[in-house]
């Protein structure tokens, strides 16, 4: 997926929930003081701060500040590469009591892992990332990649699939680092110490650096930490942790096993030579915090915040509430499914005074949206079970306002269901509309002329097409050659359709639309498991089809509960077909309400490439078809075409023999073999046997005249008065002197103008040759949704440098 | 109100169970043993002792009782 994809899909959401009014707020207090604030002048209580000890309002940081302030002024502007003020040194004396390390501070920890990262990986180490490793840490690996470092990323804390990389990596790479949080910020899980500590005993490539922001102060001796609260520091570890959070002051601590390490960092980390330090009033009252851990106060402070957690736990589970980590932290996740639910429930929420915050993409996968709220020592046990009540209360309110089921929710997580969960509300939904829905897994059980009313002339997939493909793609012993089909039409009670589509379940390759270096990686890797970063993917419509596949009646009072019944029926598609991702596509155009209707579903909208088409086909003579070219388009077509025109031979071929389906696939193979926009499997040779005996479908051969070799072929398809050009084989011998596709690609379109088409679809890739030819591109674009972004996390993080590509 | 079982409240510690008693807590009668001062409560569908140590002014106890026995004090 192209980086501004996922921002615009970033933007949506954010935008969406900024409108719900649930994001981007301002407490409207003079001042804020325990654990609830004033928003539009209704007092909300906070469960979405992450000071977790409730020390931020504690008298002595307080004074600490204050006191620091008075010393020093507001800040003191200098790098600490030269001078810090004597406070600093206090500050890290303290530090190395808490951890018994040598520690380096830093403003925070982004700055922090932009310090140390670069700095302590080397050029011959590999870094193998969590899925679910904070972004800072993520955002300051990617410093690596321009020096060639192999960057890996693996599922969340999966340590068998982490030992089976080490197993891998160890003997091709100096040190294997795996970098993780200590606990996790959405879901409030920890990375398995046990494992970890294993690992490090066993492996000495094998190297630790973990981001503990979230324990800090809740846990260890002297709060210093989970990480460090469950073993000392190991000689190949390194802590990251923040005084942002339950410490109460802002600003970063790193620990580190020896004093090489720290000094490496103190002395070389960018921010460290170039940017601001903490400044005087954090200082002060870090000093005070660091009192504070240093005492026996802070067990009592760690005990009270454990009570209160546990409380909360007790009762969420009383309350039949989907949580999605059962742990000892003070952060929650309640699952509610899509965005929409989530949107509705935080509202509620905010409504009903209380204060969580929305687990969203991109921080959880779009369907694991959920309410993320955090425990603090300023909750009271009151405060609580009010929390967990009003979110008892709300859940089955937003659940039936939505039209979602806990069914469903437990499933998008993967977490074992409740006692008792409602039913699938597509029947209700259906009666309250009056629709009837046809879900059927064969194009034989739908009339002909019904489905052809909606589709022919639209693309491919006519009746006939579809049959085609039904029969082409089963039974084949390749599974990427074997697809599902279902066929979904929605009625009013007039038996008329309000929608109509049909969807095909296949293995794709995931990077499909990648960068043709990347996908020439993994092409690598495929060679000894073909099925490598591949999914099972629910798309409308299919590869061999382009157009729009999603019939609407916008002009029916009904066409939205029609799309809110499709979706429901997709998820049950694609659970009883396993897929782990829905493509919805192809769209050409906008439709701003069932934009927004995809989107609090879930669905991301992406854009795929562009297709080809003319639909300026009423020209009688060449002049008056190259008079519709553009100035360089007609120079292109005279230089290049028309001039190499007597030399080839064109025939249109309706029944072909096995020998020549075979002289097909072996020039498509060329074609398949040269294409660098877009990675798929291979089409099996059945299409073209299949093809060729098909009356919808066309081969229009191209040949040298004098030799009568065979060096181009389309394969076309008719339907209505629509002519879709879908495949090409090139004999790239020839290309040089005849240029054989430029010519392929003419005889298409005069072709098409001889059948009296209305519309030519040339489909994707070639844009700029096809252009040449008198094609517009159009913009076209899909409605995704993804089980898990693993796969699309792998693709991004690849690296092109240091991978060598066996020839 | 969510009520806690007997096993959940014994998961706490003092100093929670005397914030889910004073929250959630019904007092029903106080009995003088010796420097303590014990006094009986009704929580969540069972009954609670809180011991008090009135020489050293803090409580030492909070526990359920489900013993006919003790709670016979308090008749």
């Amino acid at each position: 997926m192209k980086y501004s994809t996922t921002l615009e899909a970033v933007d949506n959401i954010i935008t969406t929930a900024k409108e719900k009014g649930i994001i981007h707020l301002y407490t409207d207090d003079d001042a804020v003081r325990g654990s609830n604030f004033s928003i539009d002048a209704k007092t909300i209580c906070n469960f979405g701060s992450c000071s977790y000890l409730g020390l931020e309002f504690d008298y002595r940081l307080i004074d600490g500040a204050k006191q620091a302030l008075d010393r020093y002024g507001t800040q003191f502007s200098a790098s600490r590469a030269y001078i810090s003020t004597g406070s600093y040194a206090t500050l890290e004396n303290r530090f190395e009591h808490i951890f018994e390390s040598p520690c380096v501070i830093v403003p925070t920890t982004t700055l922090g892992h932009i310090s140390t990262i670069p700095v302590l990986i080397e050029d011959d180490d590999v870094v193998i990332l969590d899925h679910q490793v904070h972004g800072t840490v993520q955002n300051a690996v990617q410093l690596l990649k321009p020096r060639g470092v192999k960057v890996d990323i693996i599922r969340h804390n999966r340590m068998d699939i982490l030992e089976e990389r080490i197993q891998q990596y160890r003997e091709k790479y100096k040190r294997i680092w795996y970098m993780a949080d200590g606990i996790y910020s959405m879901y409030g899980d920890k990375v398995p110490m046990t494992d970890i500590q294993r690992l490090l005993d066993t492996y000495p490539e094998f190297h630790f650096y973990v981001d503990d922001a979230h324990g800090m102060s809740c846990y260890g001796k002297h709060g210093r930490g989970y990480v460090l609260g469950e073993c000392d520091i190991h000689e190949r570890m390194i802590v990251a942790t923040s005084l942002a959070k339950a410490f109460a002051t802002g600003g970063a601590v790193f620990v580190f096993p020896n004093e090489e390490w720290a000094h490496k960092v103190r002395n070389c980390g960018g921010p460290m030579l170039s940017s601001g330090p903490m400044q005087p009033s954090s200082i002060g009252a870090a000093i005070a915090c660091a009192d504070i851990h240093l005492s026996e106060e802070i067990e009592q402070l760690k005990e009270d915040l454990q009570q209160k957690i546990k409380y909360t736990s007790i009762l969420l589970k009383k309350h039949g509430l989907p949580v999605i980590s059962d742990n000892d932290t003070p952060i929650f996740f309640v699952g509610v499914g899509l965005p929409k639910m989530g949107y509705n429930i935080i509202k509620r929420l905010l409504d009903d005074g209380i204060y969580t915050n929305i687990g969203i993409f991109p921080t959880v996968p779009m369907k694991n949206t959920g309410i993320r709220f955090t425990i603090t020592n300023l909750n009271t046990f009151e405060q609580i079970e009010e929390l967990v009540e009003k979110i008892a209360y709300h859940f089955p309110l937003a659940l039936e306002e939505e039209g979602f089921s806990m069914e469903q929710i437990y499933k998008a997580f993967k977490i074992p269901t409740a006692d008792q969960v409602n039913q699938e509300r597509i029947s209700t939904l259906a009666l309250n509309a009056d629709l009837s829905i046809h879900h059927l897994n064969s194009i034989d059980a739908i009339n002909k002329r019904e489905w052809d009313m909606l589709f022919a002339g639209k693309g491919s997939f006519d009746w006939e097409g579809v049959k085609l493909l039904e029969k082409t793609f089963s039974d084949n012993p390749e599974k990427e050659n074997n697809w599902d089909f279902d066929y979904l039409m929605i009625k009013d009670a007039y038996d008329k359709p309000v929608l109509a589509t049909f969807m095909t379940t296949i293995i794709n390759k995931d990077d499909m639309f990648a960068p043709a270096n990347i996908s020439r990686q993994i092409e690598v890797e495929r060679r000894n498991d073909p099925y490598y970063l591949t999914s099972k993917v629910l798309s409308l419509g299919s590869m061999l089809t382009l157009g729009e596949h999603l019939y609407v009646d916008y002009d029916s009072k009904y066409w939205k509960e029609a799309i809110d019944l499709l979706i429901s029926r997709i998820y049950k598609i694609q659970d009883k077909h396993g897929a782990s991702g829905i493509m919805l596509r192809d769209f050409t155009r906008i439709n701003s309400k069932l934009d927004e209707i995809f989107n609090e579903n879930g669905f991301l909208k992406v854009g795929l490439s562009q297709t080809n088409i003319i639909d300026n086909l009423n020209w009688n003579t060449l002049e008056e078809y190259l008079s519709g070219l553009t100035p360089s388009s007609k120079k292109h077509v005279k230089r290049y075409i028309l001039k190499n025109e007597p030399f080839f031979d064109t025939r249109i071929v309706k029944h072909a023999s096995d020998e020549q389906v075979d002289k097909y696939y072996e020039l498509y193979m060329n074609v398949k073999g040269k294409s660098t926009e877009v990675n798929t499997f291979d089409m099996p040779k059945s299409v073209f046997h299949n093809i060729v005996k098909s009356k919808n479908w066309e081969v229009l051969e191209l040949r040298i005249k004098e030799t009568g070799q065979l060096v181009g072929m389309a394969i076309n398809n008719i339907s209505g008065k629509a002519y879709n050009f879908l495949l090409a084989g090139i004999d790239y011998a020839y290309q040089q002197e005849y240029k054989p596709y430029k010519q392929l690609l003419y005889q298409v379109v005069k072709r098409a103008n001889a059948l009296n088409m209305k519309v030519l679809n040339m489909g994707i890739t070639t844009d700029l040759e096809k252009k040449k030819v008198g094609a517009k591109q159009i913009p076209i674009f899909a409605y995704m949704q993804l089980k898990d972004h693993y796969n699309a996390s792998v693709i991004q993080e690849m690296s092109i440098n240091k991978i060598e590509i066996e020839k | 109100m969510t009520p806690l079982s007997i096993g959940e409240f014994c998961q706490f510690n003092l100093k929670s169970r005397l914030s889910l008693l004073h929250k959630d807590g019904s007092f029903l009668g106080v009995v003088n043993i010796a420097e303590y001062e014990c006094k009986l409560f009704y929580l969540y569908g069972f009954f609670v002792e809180l011991v008090y140590d009135s020489t050293s002014e803090e409580v030492v106890n909070i526990w359920p009782i489900t013993s006919y026995n003790l709670l016979s004090l308090y008749a």
